[in-house]
C-alpha cells in the first residue's frame, strides 16, 4: 500500500487497533509503560504519540495484528477504533523534503 | 612408550568450549530484598526510523521507539525492566522472555547501513510476588 513505508500512526490509534485484535492493556507498576498482553504475550511498551513503521512491525509480530489496520482501522472486522478527530498522518510530498537550512543572521 | 600413550592421549582429548567474553548473559536470583534479574552484553541495534530512533534487542526480542538515541535507549532499559517484572510477576521467570529475535529481524536490521550497534547492560530488582495465597481453617 502506498505510504506505508513512512507513515506515522497516533498512539490513540494504535492501541485501539490492538485493543480491537483481542490484546489488553494497563499501567505497568513502572511509571510510564504500558503493559500489553495477548496470548500468554507479555510487553511492556512507552508507546510514543506517533509509532513509526518499525515499531508497528514488532506489535504485528507480537500480537498477531495484520500490519494494514494500523493504517487504515476502519478495516479491523467488527470494530470502530478510531478515535473522534485522530487520524493517520502520512507525510504530504512537500513535507517529505528536508526543512531548509536557517539562514545565518547578517552581521 | 608410555611417554608416547599419554602424549597420543593428550591430543584425543576434545577441545575446551568457551563462550565468548562478549556473550550476552542473564540472571535471575532472590534475595532478601527480592527477586534480582541481571541482563549482560545484549546487542541492540538502533536505526533510524523516519524521524524518529528504533531500537531492537538481539539476544531478547525486545523493542522500543524514541525520539532521540538517548531517549530510544531510556525506553529500551525502562520499558525492557517492566517487561521482566511482568514475566515475574506472572510466570514466575523469564523463560518467555528469553528469546532471539527471528531471522527476518537480524536480516532486516544488518542490511541496513545506518544501524549502529551497542551493547546494553542492566540490573533491576524486583519484589517477591506472593502468587496466590491459601487460607485454611485452623484446627479445632
Amino acid at each position: 500500500m502506498a505510504g506505508q513505508g513512512t507513515a506515522r500512526v497516533p498512539r490513540e490509534v494504535v492501541i485501539a487497533v490492538l485493543h480491537a485484535h483481542g490484546v489488553e492493556s494497563y499501567p505497568s507498576e513502572i511509571a510510564g509503560q504500558t503493559v500489553f498482553t495477548k496470548n500468554e504475550v507479555y510487553e511492556a511498551y512507552d508507546l510514543p504519540e506517533l509509532v513509526t513503521r518499525r515499531m508497528l512491525d514488532v506489535l504485528k509480530r507480537k500480537f498477531d495484528v495484520p500490519i494494514h489496520h494500523f493504517f487504515n482501522p476502519q478495516m479491523v472486522p467488527g470494530a470502530s477504533p478510531l478515535p473522534a478527530n485522530v487520524s493517520v498522518i502520512r507525510p504530504k510530498a512537500s513535507q517529505a523534503q528536508p526543512p531548509p537550512a536557517a539562514k545565518k543572521p547578517a552581521n | 612408550m608410555s611417554s608416547k600413550i599419554a602424549a597420543k592421549s593428550k591430543r584425543s582429548r576434545p577441545p575446551k568450549l568457551k563462550a565468548p567474553k562478549d556473550h550476552a548473559v542473564a540472571f535471575h536470583g532472590n534475595t532478601a530484598e527480592g527477586q534480582v534479574v541481571g541482563i549482560g552484553n545484549l546487542r541492540v541495534l538502533l536505526t533510524q526510523d523516519d524521524d524518529a530512533w528504533f531500537a531492537q534487542g538481539l539476544e531478547i526480542d525486545y523493542a522500543a521507539q524514541g525520539s532521540s538515541i538517548e531517549d530510544v535507549q531510556h525506553r529500551f532499559e525502562t520499558g525492557l525492566e517492566a517487561t521482566i517484572r511482568e514475566h515475574l510477576k506472572v510466570f514466575g521467570g523469564l523463560s518467555r522472555l528469553l528469546k532471539v529475535a527471528p531471522p527476518e529481524v537480524w536480516q532486516d536490521l544488518f542490511s541496513d547501513v545506518t544501524v549502529i550497534g551497542m551493547r546494553h547492560s542492566q540490573v533491576s530488582l524486583h519484589p517477591v510476588f506472593s502468587g496466590v495465597m491459601y487460607f485454611a481453617p485452623k484446627a479445632a
